[in-house]
């Protein structure tokens, strides 16, 4: 959905005088009022755990229907380009009256922590699963863990987990949760021009996936906080009812003020 | 980020942070992919509602249900 037509144009387009908002169920967890009695409306014509809504500014549904075309719950049976086509329809279908505007790139963002962007780039994958996920993290005391050194010194990746564990891909049915475990030891190493190098290998692993690789970022020391551009870069092997798969997974970790 | 790179030049001969940040641009996404981000989002239903009352403004709303656990669209995980 996500990687879909929530990134066709068409259906970005299309929705530039709407708010967007979703909701998805977690660890079985009941439905908000709210959303429960859409759900409630929807039942008869959602052929998918997947369902619509177009609204009013006033509430009022409009319309509503499956996440998929043709009631079918599968992705992998229609293009993305299609789905879009039908995002654009169903949304038509509802005449919602609003403003038109143009909404700028507006990413997640923190005031004090970083940005991660994390890719599976597999051509072997659905279009979905190369959508990037993008996450923040406020500083909880990494900062300091990457603080300046005169020397090299080691640092354990456990330090930096709170970035870490969130490295894991997109769309991926086996694992919906960050890792359990972070290990690996990186190298703090002072560079030239007041920069240090933190690089290391490392290892992320939960029940479902884990991920091998590395982890290498360039830190700039001029205020209170390093400045963290790094990159994280490995293999991600999913285990699940195709057997033991293996894909490239890369990271861009920044940090934010 | 201009710091940083002005850092870099200075630097890569020795350090090669210069590789570490081609690495850091290849990976981050192009603005292209994340055309998501041009969406205008509420973080739940109510607010958007709210929202979308006070702005005069329609809501589209995407619900993910009967699963064990699932991610959330706007972070990706899902």
């Amino acid at each position: 959905m996500r990687g879909g037509p929530l990134s066709d144009a068409d259906v970005v387009g299309a929705l530039q005088s709407f708010i967007v908002s979703s909701w998805a169920q977690k660890d079985r967890k009941e439905p908000p009022p709210e959303v429960d009695r859409l759900l409630q409306r929807s039942r008869h014509r959602s052929g998918s755990n997947v369902a619509c809504f177009v609204l009013g500014s006033d509430g009022k549904l409009l319309n509503s229907f499956n996440g998929f075309p043709g009631g079918t719950g599968n992705p992998g049976r229609t293009s993305m380009k299609e789905i879009a086509r039908y995002f654009v329809s169903e949304i038509a279908k509802a005449k919602a009256q609003g403003p038109r505007r143009e909404n700028p790139l507006l990413l997640p963002d923190v005031r004090n922590g970083v940005r991660i962007f994390v890719r599976l780039p597999d051509p072997r994958m659905f279009e979905s699963y190369r959508c990037p996920v993008v996450q923040t993290v406020a500083d909880e005391g990494e900062w300091k863990t990457l603080g300046k050194s005169d020397g090299s010194r080691e640092i354990d990746a456990a330090k930096l987990a709170r970035w870490l564990r969130l490295c894991y891909p997109p769309g991926m049915n086996e694992q919906l949760k960050p890792y359990d475990k972070v290990e690996g030891t990186l190298v703090l190493k002072p560079a030239a021009g007041g920069t240090a190098i933190l690089a290391g290998a490392v290892r992320l692993s939960a029940d479902r996936g884990s991920f091998r690789g590395t982890f290498r970022a360039v830190l700039a020391y001029s205020g209170e906080a390093p400045e963290v551009t790094g990159v994280l870069e490995g293999t991600y092997v999913r285990v699940g009812s195709m057997g033991r798969q293996e894909f490239t997974l890369v990271a861009a970790i920044e940090s934010r003020r | 980020m201009k710091t940083l790179l002005a850092l870099v030049c200075l630097a890569a001969p020795q350090d090669d942070p210069g590789s570490i940040l081609e690495k850091y641009r290849a990976a981050r996404p192009a603005e292209g992919a994340l055309a998501i981000y041009r969406l205008d989002w509420a973080p739940d239903l109510k607010s958007a509602l709210e929202r979308a009352g006070k702005e005069k403004r329609p809501v589209f709303f995407i619900a993910t249900h009967q699963l064990e656990d699932a991610g959330s669209l706007y972070d990706g995980h899902c």
